[in-house]
């Protein structure tokens, strides 16, 4: 359920953003998740409706665009690409390995509607 | 009407942080050390909290916020019988607490009247590390039987602790815990990551952990990290 936390974050982000611009709606938020993060895309698009119901955002579409995650091997220092997926260094082969501490979801974009020209 | 796209480039928990810069303001200015103590269910964060407000009773003034994903408030209870204030915070199923939870139950609480605060946050390996307070330390706890794995099994959590407490060092000759193995992990994650190693039942080393949470408690919290 951490997520709902995360989308918490993305819609203040995507207001905060929206105020200082001006603009009278938000039509959709593009959403960065890094392929090694522990958040999953369906929880998030699943929490995204509820969470932006009653705020001044209800109606935008939540969109994602993926990123390589980093990992990092414990046991020979070697860092590497690789998502969720990651089991065991692609050099030494041992299991001991973590993803290399990056953000691992970030707002990329928010596409507004303005009253101006 | 147009339709114009805004670059952002903003972490998604960067709102969440805002209130945790808040939050440390706030205790801060109120002279309150906050400590987050992160481990997994049946570690012994209430044990350790309980023991450590029993023993420093009269010394310094500890406030507690318990945290569980339920109204069972019986954690907040035990350490209020010890001597502590105490108050329960039901996250209504959410598994790891946020900075606008802490920000809101703070505000129930008599900071003035209080030294040092623990946070207990809800007992899970995973996501709590993800997500600041705005408290000055983090401490993680494993207990040893659990297992000696766990370093191996969940890095973020142990590279993101200030200090490191292996309770339970009582069960030893009855578990399979190699405390060889499980600090070779720690070292890996996190150097020189201070360590208390204590029963909260027998007491065994008990007294380090006691000297340094009134050591914390009695500092400018300028000085904290």
């Amino acid at each position: 359920m951490h997520e709902l936390g995360v989308v918490e974050g993305i819609r203040e982000i995507a207001l905060s953003h929206a105020r200082s611009a001006g603009a009278s709606r938000i039509l959709s938020v593009r959403v960065a998740i890094a392929e090694s993060s522990r958040y999953l895309e369906d929880a998030l698009a699943m929490f995204w409706d509820g969470v932006c119901e009653t705020s001044e955002i209800s109606g935008a579409q939540i969109e994602f665009v993926h990123v390589p995650g980093e990992w990092l091997c414990l046991a020979c220092s070697k860092s590497f690409a690789g998502g969720r997926e990651v089991c065991r260094c692609p050099e030494c082969g041992s299991q001991w390995v973590k993803p290399v501490d990056a953000p691992e979801c970030y707002v990329e974009s928010i596409e507004v509607e303005t009253s101006g020209g | 009407m147009t339709v114009k796209t805004i670059q952002v480039a903003q972490n998604a928990l960067d709102a969440n942080r805002e209130i945790a810069v808040q939050n440390r303001a706030a205790l801060d200015s109120a002279g309150v050390v906050a400590v987050n103590l992160m481990a997994s269910p049946g570690a012994g964060k209430t044990s350790l909290i309980e023991r450590t407000v029993a023993e420093l009773k009269g010394q310094i003034r500890i406030g507690m916020i318990n945290s569980d994903t339920s109204p069972a408030a019986m954690d907040a209870e035990r350490a209020e019988r010890a001597g502590a204030v105490a108050v329960h915070l039901n996250t209504t199923g959410r598994c790891h607490l946020d900075a606008g939870m802490i920000r809101d139950t703070i505000a129930c609480l008599p900071l003035r009247e209080i030294d040092l605060l623990f946070v207990e946050n809800i007992g899970n390996l995973v996501c709590p590390a993800a997500w600041q307070l705005g408290t000055h330390l983090s401490v993680l706890i494993a207990s040893t039987p659990e297992g000696d794995d766990k370093p191996y099994k969940y890095p973020r959590m142990y590279s993101g602790a200030d200090a490191l407490v292996i309770n339970k060092i009582d069960l030893l000759p009855y578990v399979t815990f190699n405390l060889d193995y499980f600090r070779r992990g720690v070292e890996a994650l996190n150097r020189g990551l201070r360590t208390f190693p204590l029963s909260c039942r027998s007491g065994e080393g008990l007294d380090r952990w006691l000297d340094w949470i009134a050591f914390l408690a009695a500092r400018e919290t300028a000085v904290l990290q």
